[in-house]
């Protein structure tokens, strides 16, 4: 139940998330997912059967690339990186998603 | 910048298909490997890691088919699939038929275009050419006949106009160059300096001449060579420039060399100063009544053609306020160059492009009925397919798909058709055409074939949807629709494209019988002229700068006239003969108004202003060609510069001048002094200088009295003039070696390749014809059997019921009947009405011809009857036991 709420969480967001992430640096599908993780604290999980298409989606809409490059345990990988126009969106995407932010959480605490 | 990187990545989705695959495996097994890692290093049992990581990760299959869905394109990738429908349900011999209809109607209307195209279309290869003219001068009283422009009426508009800059003449002759081997005759425009920048041409060697190269006295022997004979004469070698060549046997200077398909004007091979021409005949450039000269302009940028004719018409009243003794009556016409340079040829040819056209929408129409009947035949496969859910969408890009490939298909099969036919037009044009006009297989051609070839495909598509449109989903799914012949939607279709193959058929057929009569009608015309049995040899002996205008007159009439008695003495010849112009080789455009002063004895002269040709003769002449001697006498070798000039006329000619008047003893002068009066000794017939000429006013001086450059020999001989050719031209050559030898041709062959242009149109009417006649048999053929196939069950049960066999055959046979008397009626007033564009292409028939128009619906019976025989036929003898049964 709880992995399931934590999935849900991310539903519609996964995105966003995937972008903030690859903000910092161009990562691999496995790093993106562990990053989330790690910066959520554990609280967000991705799943793997999301992860993937999200990224596909994301590629196909211009607002991300991939390269294939050397792990740090020297194995190819797949790097994904954030384009410029990727760039422009995740600062829109942030600005709405804290307006959203905002007034559902001054929906949820006039109650 | 974001489009560029989604479209990157789409495209390899879908082109890249097993390599994308492969990636998302790597992909995949590397994030387990990963994660396995991570999990071992937490202190897991690695095979417990590698499970959990799997665990976790999910099917890998599952995470692969939600990426596969919506990836890339999905209808460009379902595309790819109907190409692939499309090309597995290809059947050979139905993609062979269609490839051959189209390919031929396709390919023949592929090659129209080409010559369409270099004729009439693509732009003319000078800079900015659209802003090119050429300027011509008339006479008031003949507007029809434009003509060339003295050389002080040129200086004075050089000096006046405003609408051009810049502005040029030329006047061109054959020139006599010496270099190794034989000498050979240099097709030699004499132009002033501008003549190259009006066109914008810019020598790839050396320079061009300069204003003060062209000055009269000056040093006027300069050369400007033509691509071509550069590397023909000097081997293309560089250091031609500064070199000297003996051309008019005196040494030129080569200045420079001109870029590869530069002939400007008609196939020029070299260009020398204009007053180079004049540096001995002064006469001739002094004069303002001797209209020699050609005349190209460039308008001023925003200058309009009608601003430009109104400013050389204030200059035309001008000249003729200022010299009414030779300008009162000479006005200008402004035309543009592609215009000028096409004349005739555009609208004719524009006739043939239209049949064409017509040909080609017939293969269209034709292969269209094709694919109905294969649709009517996988009516049942559609049905199931549909009702099973295949989205409407989906069939009719299917249709669209297999059309557009089929029409693909045509283009290529068109390309090649017109590869072979283009090379085949060349051999039935027996002249050279200027670089301009030579139409090939080019970029505009092939892309032309696909364009026409996708045009195709859409109709085809559009024909098989509307099918689909009209056929019932129901009706198909119930066996096809083997019962109802008058009322099922395909046979129904097919039958509206066979009226349609049939008129277009009619409307072909028509042109073709049409240019068919007129060239049977050329063919027919009597010329009285005779051409068999003659040899023609053109000699020319130019002007050797620096001469006297009676050292040049002597030197001609002695050089021929050695010439001739040479020709004389060879075995089998019988008669020798020339003339300057003679019928058949020299057109009959080339007649310029000349005014014509006769003067009967005692009484003051007579002006006559129109148009006029003259020849000057040898005697014998009208001997030669046949012609005989009406009233007087022929020339004499009497005759000579020391004896008063003399003249003969045409019949015509002379009852022009002299109004009735007796015209023997007459005397005429051509133009102003300082020409000198004609005694008329003889009159002949008119003869016909063109078969499609009528004659008119001929008039005929002595070669020995008024000498020319060029000269054309009549040789008479009882043998086969063709063998003739070679002991001929070593005479000639060795009589007179400064003398340039040019084509030595049989007069007959002369007067055939005269109607060249006919020739062409009227063969090219009767491949189409031909081809139209063959596609629609095809077609009525084909949905002649269909019909009779759909229909066994119901000739069975009229046999059963006591029909007779010829019962049944007059049935089908009154169905292709109906088919083609509707076609007809329709083609018939199609080519009433389309006529319009044959006009230039008919000779002495009229475009409502009753012959033709009554024997097209001849041929089409014939061809229904012919179509139709076989399945009447096969209807008149199903067997009532089978048909009933099955």
């Amino acid at each position: 139940m709880a992995r399931a709420r934590r999935q849900d969480d991310l539903r519609g967001s996964l995105d966003l998330v995937i972008l903030k992430t690859l903000s910092l640096a161009p990562m691999h599908g496995w790093g993106i997912g562990q990053r989330i993780r790690q910066m959520s604290s554990g609280v967000l999980a991705v799943n793997q059967g999301s992860l993937y298409p999200a990224l596909q989606r994301l590629e196909k809409q211009g607002l991300i690339g991939s390269d294939w490059g050397t792990s740090d345990n020297h194995r190819r990988a797949r790097y994904y990186r954030l384009t410029p126009s990727g760039r422009r969106a995740l600062g829109e995407e942030i600005d709405s998603w804290q307006r959203f932010a905002e007034g559902l959480g001054a929906v949820l605490r006039s109650t | 910048m974001r489009w560029a990187y989604a479209v990157r990545a789409r495209l390899r989705l879908l082109l890249f298909r097993e390599e994308v695959e492969q990636r998302l495996d790597e992909e995949f097994r590397f994030h387990l490997d990963m994660e396995t890692e991570r999990l071992v290093r937490a202190g897991v049992d690695p095979r417990e890691a590698r499970r959990r990581a799997r665990a976790t990760f999910g099917g890998v299959e599952a995470h692969k088919d939600a990426m596969r869905d919506g990836r890339g394109w999905a209808w460009l990738s379902g595309l790819r699939r109907d190409v692939r429908d499309s090309l597995r349900s290809l059947r050979p011999l139905f993609a062979l038929l269609v490839t051959a209809m189209l390919g031929l109607s396709l390919g023949l209307a592929t090659m129209a275009f080409s010559l369409f195209d270099a004729v009439l279309l693509r732009p003319l290869p000078y800079a900015d050419s659209d802003r090119l003219v050429r300027v011509f001068a008339f006479n008031r009283e003949a507007p029809q006949s434009l003509h060339g422009v003295s050389l002080p009426d040129f200086e004075d508009w050089q000096r006046q106009v405003q609408g051009f800059s810049p502005i040029a003449a030329w006047a061109s002759f054959p020139t006599h160059l010496a270099g190794r081997g034989p000498a050979r005759m240099v097709r030699t425009a004499f132009a002033t300096p501008q003549l190259f920048d009006t066109l914008g041409v810019r020598p790839i060697l050396g320079r061009t001449f300069r204003d003060d190269e062209n000055v009269h006295g000056g040093d006027l022997r300069k050369v400007v060579l033509g691509y071509g004979l550069w590397q023909d004469a000097f081997g293309g070698s560089s250091d031609v420039i500064g070199r000297e060549v003996r051309m008019r046997g005196l040494p030129h200077e080569v200045i420079g060399v001109l870029p590869p398909r530069f002939d400007y004007p008609d196939r020029t091979q070299a260009w020398m100063p204009l007053m180079s021409r004049y540096a001995i005949t002064e006469v001739w450039w002094k004069r303002r009544d001797l209209y020699l000269h050609g005349v190209i302009a460039r308008q001023r940028p925003g200058v309009t053609i009608a601003q430009a004719q109104a400013d050389m018409d204030a200059i035309a009243d001008r000249l003729a306020e200022e010299y009414p003794a030779t300008n009162r009556d000479t006005r200008v016409r402004v035309r543009r160059l592609r215009e000028a340079e096409v004349g005739q040829l555009g609208s004719q040819l524009s006739g043939v492009t239209a049949a064409a056209v017509l040909l080609f929408l017939l293969g269209c129409v034709n292969v269209s009925g094709l694919f109905v009947a294969r649709a009517a035949a996988r009516a049942q496969e559609v049905a199931v397919r549909t009702a099973l859910g295949a989205a409407p969408g989906h069939l009719m890009r299917q249709h669209v798909v297999d059309g557009l490939l089929y029409g693909l298909l045509g283009g290529v099969a068109g390309v090649a058709v017109a590869a072979a036919a283009i090379p085949a037009l060349y051999a039935l044009i027996p002249v050279d055409l200027p670089a301009w006009m030579q139409f090939r297989l080019d970029r505009r051609t092939i892309a032309f074939a696909a364009g026409a070839g996708v045009g195709t495909g859409l109709v085809i598509a559009a024909t098989s949807l509307a099918w689909h449109m009209r056929s019932h989903l129901a009706n198909a799914l119930r066996q096809g629709d083997k019962g109802g012949l008058e009322t099922s939607p395909s046979s129904r279709l097919r039958r509206q494209l066979i009226v349609v193959q049939v008129a277009l058929s009619v409307a072909l057929l028509v042109g073709t019988g049409l240019t068919v009569r007129s060239l049977l009608h050329l063919g027919r015309v009597e010329t009285g002229i005779r051409t068999d049995g003659v040899l023609v040899a053109s000699v020319t002996g130019d002007i050797v700068p620096g001469s006297t205008r009676e050292e040049f007159i002597a030197r001609h009439a002695r050089g021929f006239r050695q010439m001739r008695d040479a020709l004389g003495m060879l075995p089998g010849v019988h008669a020798v003969t020339a003339a300057t112009r003679i019928p058949f080789l020299n057109a009959p455009e080339e007649r310029p108004v000349f005014e014509l002063y006769s003067r009967r004895r005692d009484t003051p002269a007579t002006v006559y202003r129109g148009a006029v040709r003259t020849s000057n003769a040898m005697p014998e002449y009208f001997a030669g060609l046949g012609v005989p001697i009406l009233d007087g006498r022929d020339f004499a070798d009497a005759d000579t510069l020391e004896t008063p000039p003399v003249a003969i006329l045409s019949r015509r000619a002379g009852e022009l001048l002299f109004q009735g008047e007796y015209p023997l003893g007459q005397q005429i002068r051509w133009g102003v002094d300082p020409y000198f009066w004609a005694t008329v000794i003889g009159i002949v017939p008119n003869t016909t200088w063109h078969q499609a000429d009528g004659g008119g006013i001929e008039i005929y001086f002595h070669h020995g009295q008024f000498p020319a450059e060029t000269m054309r020999f009549l040789i008479s001989t009882r043998n086969n003039p063709a063998r003739l050719a070679t002991s001929v031209r070593r005479t000639l050559e060795s009589v007179n070696p400064d003398f340039v030898v040019e084509r030595i041709v049989p007069f007959d062959r002369v007067a055939y390749e005269a109607l060249w242009q006919r020739r062409l149109w009227t063969f090219l009417f009767l491949v189409f014809g031909t081809v139209a006649v063959v596609l629609t048999s095809a077609g009525l053929f084909a949905v002649m059997s269909y019909l009779v196939t759909q229909r066994t069950r119901e000739f069975g049960v009229r046999t059963a019921l006591g029909a007779t066999r010829s019962d049944i055959v007059a049935t089908v046979l009154r169905h292709g009947a109906g088919m083609a008397a509707v076609g007809t009626a329709c083609g018939l007033l199609g080519a009433l009405a389309m006529g319009g564009y044959l006009e230039a292409l008919l000779f002495r028939v009229s475009r409502f011809d009753l012959v033709t128009f009554s024997s097209v619906p001849i041929v089409i019976c014939v061809v229904t009857l012919v179509a139709c025989a076989l399945p009447a036929w096969r209807a008149a003898r199903v067997d009532p036991l089978i048909a009933l049964r099955d």
